[in-house]
């Protein structure tokens, strides 16, 4: 099945000087299970387009279809159906986590809305459960998102994410706003989830590393455009635009003294 | 330091509470009675001497603290009942009634607690009611302006896309996520418009806009004092008035802390 269907998507923001074209013409398929990465330097439009795929902000032009349903802002049926699919993980947790809500509370808060899916046991033991998955003690429950390490509050942002049982998992940036030390746990374990738990993940980065570590598909952002798309290994290997190449080549080298 | 002013704080305003309770039982004289010759000194049985009437300072000291507790109690309770809900709701992203409300608060803006008292006194005659509702409805548009400068930084935060993403509806929104991260300011600003609301009904009482003259207030006393032949019966109210606006200043501070988790860390 299509998880996204996005065809000829642009977004206008236009303030009383000046427009910003953020994303033009834009045009995607990602189907159910794939692993997405969009790549582009800061200012292409990645963060726009995940909004745009998330139900946060509407398209100027173009429409976007959510495992089928045509996305629709006016519409609360669709919005409904967006929400119970789709969670997402944002690029910094200390501005994602509530810093007066508990973390169980925090977590609990998609089990609770009025569209949450019937769950099958009680909220504290699904809660118990995802900070299980992602390798947190029932304990961190009871602790404020300040109390919480850089790593363990994205593990948590990651948690509440997985906590309704979504089917797509879009990623902002999940690990630029940590420090290294936490970068690849955090990496490994959402590569993990994903795999295990057979989600559809479209991040946005900047980072190839992460890109290659993580997706299977890439595309690549460049002025609200997609200039290419296709196989990680592929589009790494052998890119077949110029500005590919170029980003491939400003990846930072160890080189041996 | 900052215990210590928390501390200085809390028996400043723990003073004022204490006297006003007390005077709920108790008081040395009737306060609205004449007990003692005109402008007595301090001493026995008038420990703060008397007024311009022979009335006894210090009881109407006591009771006069109720009377600004009570001002300032009902006119921050007025402005943050009706401001805070109405700065949250223009916050979250209604522009055109945010505009409304912008326009209103200039106008209430233009028209100070001083010009409101004037007026309502002249509808209603003046009380420690008219004067209480003239200070509350002025404080209004600084509680408006606050939660609503507030909740914009709130909702800039990822916190409120993802209980979006959540399905979470707005009021829910509004209750769990932005009262509680707004409320530190709010308590901040509640302490300093209480300082403010007991100096402006000091203010009106002593131009003859709130409290008949029966009715002990501070402003009243200090009203009713002469510089010049008694100063102390002006200082004693004076100074309890500062004490009282100091205090609650000081105690909002607290409250803020300690309403903020995030500080608590750095404690």
């Amino acid at each position: 099945m299509t998880a996204y269907e996005i065809r000829g998507v642009s977004k206008t923001y236009a303030g009383r000087r000046r427009r910003v074209e953020a994303l033009d013409n834009f045009n995607l398929t990602i189907n159910e299970h794939e692993r997405w990465g969009i790549v582009g330097e800061s200012g292409s439009g990645k963060t726009t387009l995940l909004k745009i795929l998330a139900g946060l902000i509407a398209p100027t032009t173009g429409t976007v279809s959510v495992l089928g349903e045509t996305l629709d802002r006016g519409d609360r049926v669709a919005m409904a159906h967006l929400r119970r699919s789709v969670q997402m993980v944002f690029q910094d947790p200390r501005s994602s986590l509530d810093p007066r809500l508990r973390v169980a509370d925090i977590i609990s808060e998609p089990l609770r809305s009025p569209l949450a899916k019937p769950q099958t046991g009680p909220v504290a033991a699904r809660v118990a459960e995802v900070l299980d998955a992602v390798g947190l003690p029932e304990a961190v429950g009871r602790a404020y998102p300040h109390e919480l390490s850089g790593g363990q509050r994205q593990r948590v942002a990651l948690a509440r994410a997985l906590a309704p049982r979504p089917r797509i998992l879009l990623a902002d940036e999940p690990v630029s706003a940590l420090d290294v030390s936490h970068r690849a746990h955090v990496l490994n374990l959402l590569n993990d989830l994903v795999r295990s738990m057979g989600l559809t993940l479209v991040m946005v980065t900047h980072d190839l590393g992460v890109v290659r570590h993580t997706c299977d598909q890439v595309g690549v952002l460049r002025g609200g455009r997609l200039v290419e798309s296709g196989r990680t290994v592929t589009v790494m290997t052998h890119p077949g635009d110029s500005y590919t190449a170029e980003l491939l080549r400003a990846r930072p080298h160890v080189r041996a003294a | 330091m900052k215990r210590f002013t928390v501390i200085a704080g809390l028996t400043c305003a723990g003073l004022v509470v204490l006297a006003a309770l007390l005077s709920l039982v108790w008081t040395p004289f009737n306060p609205r009675k004449v007990s003692g010759t005109r402008y007595a000194g301090p001493g026995w049985p008038h420990l703060l001497g008397t007024d311009s009437l022979g009335m006894d300072t210090a009881s109407r000291l006591l009771v006069g603290a109720q009377t600004t507790l009570v001002v300032g109690i009902i006119a921050v309770a007025i402005a943050a009942v009706i401001g805070v809900p109405l700065g949250i709701y223009a916050g979250m992203g209604h522009r055109l009634a945010a505009e409304i409300m912008e326009r209103a608060s200039d106008i209430l803006y233009a028209l100070p607690a001083l010009l409101l008292a004037i007026l309502l006194a002249a509808a209603r005659g003046a009380s420690v009611g008219t004067a209480t509702a003239a200070i509350g409805i002025a404080t209004i548009p600084v509680f408006q302006r606050m939660a609503r400068a507030a909740t914009l930084t709130v909702m800039s935060q990822d916190y409120i896309l993802a209980a979006e993403m959540s399905g979470t509806k707005r009021w829910v929104i509004a209750v769990r996520h932005v009262l509680p991260n707004i409320a530190p300011l709010l308590g901040v600003q509640a302490a300093a418009s209480f300082s403010m609301a007991i100096l402006a009904e000091a203010g009106l009482s002593y131009l003859g806009l709130s409290a008949p003259s029966t009715t002990p207030t501070w402003g009243r006393m200090l009203r009713d004092a002469n510089l010049y032949t008694a100063p102390l019966q002006a200082i004693i109210p004076g100074v309890a008035i500062a004490l009282a606006v100091m205090g609650f200043n000081l105690v909002g501070d607290g409250v803020r802390d300690y309403l903020d988790p995030r500080l608590k860390e750095v404690r």
